[in-house]
């Protein structure tokens, strides 16, 4: 009975997204059932695990199955018929998915989401992308993110194609390679993959037919050395992000405008309008709002409207064009990074007075972190591996800077307010 | 070709200059790079990205995998053989 309790509609959950049968089926049976599935990343750092517990009053599902499982003799709830379709919603009216994102200043917030918000981008997607049946599809971007989990798994689990779940850290050779003796026909990745797959002379791969661009626009400059390599794939990119449901606009190879820089049309059913310079979005896909912000989901969803924080323009033709941020958020190997969440953290060592963090081009990750430092006088200077080390068991991969400078000051306002876009060609030494 | 013995030194003092290793720690061949050195991707691209242009090389993807990039040992072997 404890356990029927606790598996009640309503309940959250915490899903850790590895890549395997067993998410999957969690994830399903939690979503058939009326609860709230929150994925994690894997191999998130307890600490950062247990705020996210605290934060939305979520509960760990694994360590409940388990402690539960094996306190009692109770077999879990089936919530699964087998004779009906696996995939209905047993809560049409209640959020079944709240995705983590992280916002401009680096707090966490949980995108909610209908179940029909998602089956409504999956479908869409698979119609417009041609997806309906994406054969052999290989999935290796993280299933906490919605272009892994609503745009790629989702449309397969409804074509009842067969996915092959790679793991998110693979090398650029066992990745190759496993597409070329899986014979995979259906593959995404972001542009920091692709880019290092494309090192050297990549070994064709024939099977390949659905090549999608995730995470981060490709610069129209590398898409013909992804053509030449793969030539009988089409290639698809666009734009959408995690409160969209994700996926907003897109176009193939196929179009006359591709390589012109676009992200593609809007999918059929989605509106996109620019206001004072940024791009609003209406579709049926839209999230709920954020988990128990209300304020913030009043903010960011107005009129039925999502307002992307993303500039851009809509050419004649009905084009998007995006051309960049409206707050300080940083693109890094695919991944939004908040620069402030960054700074913070460095800032709580003894040793570090004061740190800024800015986006420098890199040729694989798009851009890479460099991080300023101005160090307390009086302290012992860490050294640049002890940074590194603090930094790993503080942040995120994408959250971490790659390169480490110290400086003397930083260039602040009159008010005390950092001047960002000083950063860049402030003077600094190296570390050590 | 640069010496055998060379290219697997001259990684080691890359990895210390970048902090990717302690400047105390004692690296050999057997030194592993995820669970030794405690690796990431990003860091690994930044590694191999460092080693390209020290190298003056540029390492093909299909030999960019586990069994190549496993420890220092078959790192260096990779880039003695990848060497112009």
């Amino acid at each position: 009975m404890a356990l029927r309790g606790l598996f009640a509609p309503g309940t959250r959950f915490l899903l850790p997204a590895e890549h395997s049968r067993a998410f999957v089926q969690d994830w399903l049976a939690l979503m058939i059932a009326g609860m709230l599935a929150i994925p994690t990343h894997p191999a998130l750092p307890a600490a950062a695990f247990g705020q996210l517990q605290n934060q939305f009053r979520a509960l760990d599902f694994s360590h409940e199955l388990k402690t539960n499982l094996n306190a009692g003799q109770e077999q879990p709830p089936s919530v699964i018929s087998q004779s009906e379709d696996l995939v209905r919603p047993a809560e049409a009216g209640a959020p079944c998915l709240a995705l983590l994102t992280s916002g401009s200043s680096g707090e966490v917030k949980a995108a909610c989401f209908l179940p029909a918000s998602l089956f409504w981008n999956a479908q869409a997607v698979r119609q417009f992308q041609a997806l309906e049946a994406p054969g052999k599809m290989a999935i290796h971007l993280p299933l906490n993110h919605a272009f892994g989990l609503i745009t790629q798994l989702l449309p397969a689990l409804l074509a009842a194609s067969p996915v092959h779940l790679l793991p998110h850290q693979i090398w650029p050779g066992d990745l190759l390679r496993h597409l070329h003796t899986a014979e995979i026909k259906t593959f995404a990745a972001v542009p920091s993959t692709l880019r290092l797959i494309l090192q050297g002379q990549p070994e064709p791969l024939p099977a390949l037919r659905h090549l999608s661009i995730a995470g981060a626009a490709l610069h129209p400059e590398e898409i013909p050395a992804l053509q030449a390599a793969f030539p009988q794939a089409q290639i698809w990119i666009g734009y959408g992000l995690t409160e969209a449901g994700p996926r907003v606009s897109a176009f193939s190879n196929d179009d006359p405008e591709f390589g012109s820089g676009s992200a593609g049309r809007p999918l059929p059913g989605v509106a996109i309008k620019i206001v004072q310079d940024e791009v609003w979005v209406q579709s049926p896909s839209l999230m709920m709002g954020y988990l128990d912000a209300p304020e913030l989901s009043a903010e960011t969803l107005q009129a039925g409207w999502l307002k992307t924080g993303d500039s851009g323009y809509l050419s004649p033709s009905g084009e998007l064009f995006i051309t960049g941020r409206r707050d300080d958020t940083l693109l890094s190997g695919g991944e939004k990074v908040a620069p402030l969440a960054v700074e913070r953290a460095l800032q709580s060592q003894a040793a570090i007075l004061h740190a800024a963090v800015y986006g420098e081009a890199d040729p694989v990750l798009g851009s890479h972190l460099v991080a300023l430092i101005e160090l307390d006088a009086n302290a012992e200077i860490p050294s640049l591996h002890a940074l590194r080390r603090f930094c790993k068991n503080t942040l995120e991969p994408q959250q971490i800077p790659r390169q480490f400078y110290r400086v003397k000051t930083l260039p602040l306002t009159p008010n005390g307010k950092l001047i960002r876009k000083e950063l860049p060609t402030w003077p600094r030494n190296p570390w050590s | 070709m640069a010496e055998k013995s060379l290219v697997l030194s001259q990684i080691q003092i890359l990895l210390k200059q970048e902090g990717l290793a302690a400047p105390e720690s004692e690296l050999g061949p057997e030194t592993r790079l995820k669970e030794d050195l405690g690796l990431d991707s990003f860091d690994l691209v930044q590694l191999i990205l460092l080693l390209n242009r020290h190298f003056k090389l540029e390492l093909g993807s299909q030999l960019l995998t586990g069994e190549h990039l496993e420890n220092l040992g078959s790192l260096s072997m990779l880039v003695e053989r990848s060497a112009p």
